[in-house]
């Protein structure tokens, strides 16, 4: 019986399409896109999938243009989608990754409550640079008094950064996306400044280089892993997150003032508090960030404005991908850096390292175009004009 | 009370010879069978209506009665199921907007589509193929001034839209219309956004226009406007038109019978109950409570009066003579210039909205979704929204998810609120369910005060009846309640006294059993309970 | 001295004319109602098509069309994603830096073009009688015809923008979506026509700093132009004349920084002078948060994905 109903049900589904498909012709019935009540991990899943085949189909293609030897075309495809995620190579993808996610969560806890940082590279120059101004003065202090102290300065430097848009949103309501914005440049030129040939940190050498940090302050490797401890300041960000987001009082005001600031003043709810708490938060855990880039990521342990690349920028859209949430965070950031990271080593394939970017820039936006099936179902519907009364 | 055509008459002089009558006048719009469904409901049902030049025709019903789907069939943003249309006798059809603008058929939105930035002039002509590619402003000026000028009405077409007032906006959205040689106008609930006086302006500038030879329809659900200025009224009930009432038969109750009932003239006069419980001592005191907007307008006007517990106080009154005023006063959400608010002895004039709230003041808002609720967030997330801070939702970090969980179970089941999953965001539904998820989370908070605005606004009847009995058992164990309300019929159903809300000043108070909906009415319109009293008894003023 | 000022004024208008187009490119794109804070990568794609067609062709037309299509490529590609895929102008505008830039330095080295000259460029031209004037002739009219295209063009978008029938339609999109639709204004087609023009001209950018500035391909030539458009944007209170104003301003900060030595003034670190034109545009919001809003603020809808269906 059970199987007759649900071949009936088949049927009936299969005729109500045709119909339906018939209707297009007709033009009683359109192929549009209606709006889902709301987006099924499933659906989410998915675009992400389709948006990945996507992304391995053009940068194949881009591969099979510009490679030398095009015998080697699957190792490269596979060097760049696979090896980093599937293999050893997974430590290099979680190295990357860790800044990255750090920063993310950072993006996220302004993003609760609808405020746009953008700001992410300049917080995370300004936390990296704090950081180092901490050793480069201190020195002479222990290593363990230096470590927490520096990753505090760094926390500070973000904040600091992100604090005039966090007052000027709060107060004048200027919008927080520009101010954010404009700091990044301000950063960068403030680095700049700071590692030139007259800045204080200059390390003599001739050119633009800061001195490197003495190693006891660097952060190391688990054992021989790849991994760098940093991870676990990752976990910690990620802990904090989830509990205070969703578990705690402030999370909860945060959640409300973000949705419906009418509802949250009529709640009593000290909105203009939390739109600052908010964004100097956020700018904090961005210069957190900052400082693994400079202290804990096996590069250079030098002040360099330039390395935090454009991560403050991947970090917001992360942010917005993946919805808040923190696996999601977790699992796109990971998918990011280990293909641009896999990119990166084409160089041994003779093409140019910075193919890199071009294929983070093409997963960023591919994911963000698929995205848009997880908002909107695609479908035959019957034609309708709007409803009113 | 004089009837709408016969107090025109008074007003316009000239234009009109005492002999005139309506029946004369050229029928310019005819609707025939017009039938109109959509997948839930059928919005019109076969609905025959027309309307003459040079009178003012309301169309009256309640909200999901189906005007606002007749009159966007003639504005042609739909094409009916079935029906036709005639213009001045000849057939005619609507594919799009633009064909019903060239038939003369201009349709004023309840939210105006103006772009504030702009100046009135561009506005009126932006959306105006004929303009050339540079187009003239002068000469555009030139005639919006007189399409104003014709009517009397004033505006700047130099004025940007974000200087003028709200009621001078409406104007310029009508400009817009005559613009484009509009002669028949199609208000959909004009005085929803305007106060007191920019109403009787908008009806002053209306009956000027009829007179010139306009058609006006007015889609509304307000009969004390109705009364006002209407010529006929055509009911809508349902998707049908009930009937169509001619102007000397245009009364308040009249035209609620019709509104409400199947069938025709159940008078019916249940009356409130008294509590057991009546406090001796007013549990609110308000005096002399006083407000003025940026525009130094007074929304308060020296308002005072006493609540007591046991009781439910209602304020009638057109909606923006101060009615929001005082319950954001009431409830915290804003400050007043003068006066204060006594809550059992202690004055709670100057707390903000989490200490009234605290204090013992719930507030249920008019604007459920908007300013009540968080559309995204899930029952529980709501029903903490007012009392997360206290040691019932949360300990000193944490918020306890899992009492909040049984508090929603325990909200739905005692409120009969319907959710498909309990987890969902609340935008998904309905009205009643929104409203009953209100009056849950502020009766849980055990208040000592309810202030409910428009409480059963858009319900239906069965959601509504769930509400007053909510409340009537909220009066029953001693707590004082004012409720907000535009309908008559329910302030005389379940409230012990009302007080009438004019311009911010409080007309009159009074027992319901003491007064008439016919006083009330007037009373509404402006005319202070002692002249009314007066009138009662002497039959004139 | 007076010379060393006129050379600095007309390399500020030479610099300065690099961000114009970009800039009135986002100030009309931003008009309709989209942000697109991709423009760092239309100019860097911009610049490095031009440098792929130039070296090719040996055309200089041919190069500068290239690179205005590299731009509006990109630019529809933003237009589609925020208006028919409804997704976030903000994050789609950072893919597409991130992309753009992804693209140019990738094309860039892998067609070694990196470090190369053009072989044909933008030269100077001086115009006959206002070159002529004192002065003010020296810097405005003796520079190259793409600077000159700049200022015909400040006046063209001026006057559409505030003179004519479709730029006040433009204008009513950005301003109130709704309003528009209802008078009948076709305002996706707005949006994206705009916007690729947007685009378009912030590949012209590019086409400039390769064709007329640098005169070679750099990875980074830009400089980061493409955000000081943004700031630009804002400074100059989305309108073309103070765009032009803007520039040059801007334009002056880095041939000024560039140029300390002229003054005696090489004690100043030039990062401090690049970093005014950004914290000058915070200001400029501050300054334009409080009531004066009004007149001097962005489109009212500007940032918000305009959907039928919602009311």
């Amino acid at each position: 019986m059970k199987h007759t109903a649900i071949f009936d049900k088949c049927c009936t589904g299969i005729k109500s399409f045709f119909k339906r498909l018939e209707g297009v012709f007709k033009g009683t019935h359109r192929i549009g896109v209606r709006k889902r009540a709301s987006g099924i991990t499933g659906q989410v899943v998915f675009s992400r999938i389709v948006a990945i085949v996507a992304a391995a189909l053009l940068v194949g293609l881009v591969l099979l243009i510009v490679l030398n030897d095009k015998t080697r075309f699957g190792e490269a495809l596979e060097r760049v989608f696979i090896n980093r995620f599937f293999t050893a190579n997974i430590a290099m993808t979680i190295k990357d990754a860790v800044p990255l996610i750090i920063a993310t969560f950072g993006i996220a806890v302004a993003f609760r409550m609808k405020l746009w940082n953008i700001g992410g590279n300049g917080q995370m120059i300004a936390g990296s640079m704090f950081a180092y101004g901490v050793w480069f003065y201190l020195r002479a202090l222990p290593a363990w008094v230096l470590i927490p102290l520096m990753m505090l300065a760094a926390m500070l430097g973000g904040a600091v950064c992100s604090s005039i848009a966090a007052f000027t949103k709060a107060y004048l309501n200027v919008n927080e996306t520009i101010v954010t914005l404009m700091m990044n440049y301000a950063m960068i030129q403030l680095g700049a400044f700071m590692i030139s040939l007259v800045g204080p940190w200059n390390a003599g050498t001739g050119f633009n280089n800061s001195e490197p940090m003495s190693q006891d302050v660097v952060l190391p490797q688990i054992g021989k892993s790849g991994i760098y401890v940093t991870v676990f300041i990752v976990l910690v960000v990620m802990l904090l997150y989830y509990f205070v987001m969703n578990k705690s009082k402030w999370g909860y005001e945060m959640r409300v003032t973000g949705e419906n600031s009418n509802a949250a003043r009529y709640a009593g709810m000290p909105v203009k508090r939390n739109i600052v708490l908010s964004l100097l938060i956020s700018g904090a855990i961005a210069g957190l960030a900052g400082y693994c880039v400079l202290a804990g990521n096996g590069g250079q342990p030098t002040f360099s404005p330039s390395a935090v690349g454009s991560i403050g920028f991947t970090a917001v859209m992360v942010a917005w991908l993946s919805r808040l949430n923190p696996w999601g965070i977790a699992l796109m950031a990971l998918l990011i850096s280990g293909i641009t990271n896999g990119a990166n080593s084409l160089q041994s394939f003779g093409v140019d390292q910075s193919i890199a970017e071009f294929a983070r820039g093409l997963i960023l936006m591919l994911i963000l175009a698929m995205d848009f099936l997880t908002r909107y179902k695609i479908g035959i519907y019957e034609k309708e004009t709007k409803e009113g009364a | 009370m004089l009837s709408a055509q016969k107090r025109r008459q008074r007003f316009v002089f000239i234009l009109i010879s005492d002999g005139d009558s309506m029946q004369d006048r050229e029928t310019v719009i005819q609707m025939k069978g017009i039938t109109k469904s959509f997948p839930r409901k059928i919005a019109n049902d076969h609905i025959t209506f027309d309307v003459r030049a040079g009178e003012i025709h309301a169309l009256l019903g309640e909200n999901g009665a189906g005007k606002s789907t007749l009159m966007n069939i003639l504005s042609g943003l739909y094409q009916p199921d079935s029906g036709e249309i005639f213009i001045r006798g000849e057939k005619v059809e609507f594919a799009t907007p633009k064909d019903a603008i060239k038939c003369g058929i201009g349709m004023i939105h309840q939210h105006f589509k103006l772009v504030q930035a702009f100046t009135v002039t561009e506005n009126i002509i932006m959306g105006d193929d004929g303009q050339p590619f540079f187009y003239n402003r002068k000469k555009a000026e030139q005639k919006i001034a007189e399409c104003a000028a014709k009517y009397n009405m004033d505006i700047d077409p130099s004025a940007k839209i974000w200087q003028l007032a709200v009621g001078q906006q409406q104007m310029v959205e009508i400009v817009k219309v005559l613009y484009r040689n509009a002669r028949v106008l199609v208000l959909d609930e004009p005085t929803a956004v305007l106060t007191p006086q920019e109403s009787s302006r908008l009806f002053d500038n209306l009956r000027r226009m009829a007179a010139d030879g306009c058609a006006i329809i007015i889609i509304t659900h307000k009969l004390a406007e109705v009364c006002e200025i209407a010529d006929r009224v055509t009911v809508l009930r349902a998707g049908k038109a009930i009937a169509t009432i001619e102007d000397e038969e245009i009364n308040y109750r009249t035209l609620s019978q019709y509104m409400m009932n199947a069938s025709g003239v159940q008078e019916q006069k249940n009356e409130p109950h008294t509590a057991a419980v009546r406090s001796e001592k007013p549990l609110l005191r308000v005096e002399d409570l006083t407000l003025q907007d940026e525009k130094k307008v007074m929304r308060l006007d020296h308002v005072g009066f006493e609540l007591y517990g046991g009781e439910i106080l209602g304020v009638a009154g057109v909606s923006g003579n101060g009615q929001k005023e005082l319950a954001e006063a009431l409830c915290g959400l804003s400050s007043v210039s003068h006066g204060r608010i006594i809550l059992e002895e202690t004055d709670v004039t100057g707390y903000n909205a989490k200490r009234k709230f605290r204090s013992g003041i719930g507030f249920v808002p008019e604007d459920r979704l908007g300013t009540g609720l968080v559309a995204n967030m899930n029952v529980g997330d709501n029903l903490i929204l007012k009392d997360y801070f206290t040691t019932n939702s949360s300990n000193s970090l944490f918020i306890k998810y899992s009492k909040l969980t049984e508090r929603a179970q325990s909200a739905v089941e005692r409120f009969n609120i319907s959710v498909a999953d309990i987890k969902a965001p609340v935008r998904l539904m309905s009205g009643g369910n929104l409203q009953k998820l209100l009056l849950a989370r502020e009766i849980d908070s055990d208040p000592k005060v309810l202030v409910a605005a428009y409480p059963v606004r858009g319900l239906d009847f069965a959601a509504a009846s769930f509400i007053f009995e909510k409340l009537e058992q909220l009066k029953d164990e001693g707590r004082g309640i004012l409720m907000i309300a535009e309908d008559l019929d329910s302030i005389f159903k379940y409230c012990d006294r009302v007080m009438v809300l004019y311009r911010g000043r409080i007309m009159g108070i009074c027992k319901t059993s003491e007064t008439s909906v016919t006083d009330i009415g007037m009373m509404m319109m402006g005319t202070p309970m002692e002249e009314v009293k007066r009138y009662e008894a002497y039959g004139h003023f | 001295m007076l010379n060393t000022v006129i050379g600095l004024l007309n390399y500020a208008v030479l610099c300065g004319t690099a961000y114009l187009f970009a800039t009135l490119g986002e100030i009309i794109t931003q008009r309709s109602g989209i942000m697109n804070l991709g423009l760092e990568g239309m100019v860097m794609f911009g610049a490095v098509c031009t440098a792929i067609v130039t070296t090719l062709t040996g055309s200089v037309l041919a190069g500068t069309v290239a690179g205005m299509l590299g731009g509006a490529l990109l630019a529809a590609l933003h237009a589609f994603i925020c208006i028919r895929l409804k997704a976030s102008q903000v994050a789609s505008g950072l893919a597409l830096t991130i992309l753009g830039l992804g693209m140019a330095n990738f094309l860039g080295k892998q067609f070694k073009l990196v470090g190369n000259s053009m072989p044909v460029t933008y030269e100077n031209i001086k115009i006959p009688l206002l070159g002529d004037i004192p002065v003010v002739g020296e810097i405005l009219f003796n520079q190259n015809l793409l600077v000159y295209i700049g200022y015909i063009l400040v006046i063209v978008l001026t006057v559409f923008l505030f003179k004519t029938k479709a730029g006040m339609r433009l204008r009513a999109v950005g301003e109130n979506p709704a309003a528009a639709d209802a008078a009948g204004i076709n305002v996706f087609g707005i949006q994206y026509g705009y916007t690729i023009f947007g685009g378009a001209l912030a590949g012209l950018s590019g086409v400039y700093f390769v064709l007329a500035l640098q005169k070679s391909f750099q990875s980074n030539i830009s400089g980061g132009a493409g955000w000081l458009a943004v700031a630009l944007v804002i400074f100059a209170l989305w309108r073309p004349s103070l765009a032009l104003v803007g520039s040059f301003m801007f334009g002056l900060i880095v041939s000024f920084q560039v140029r300390l030595s002229d003054f005696g003034l090489q004690n100043i670190p030039p990062e401090f002078i690049k970093m005014i034109p950004y914290i000058a545009t915070i200001v400029v919001l501050i300054l334009i948060s409080g009531k004066v809003r009004r007149s001097a603020g962005g489109p009212a809808a500007l940032g918000v994905p305009y959907d039928r269906e919602e009311r």
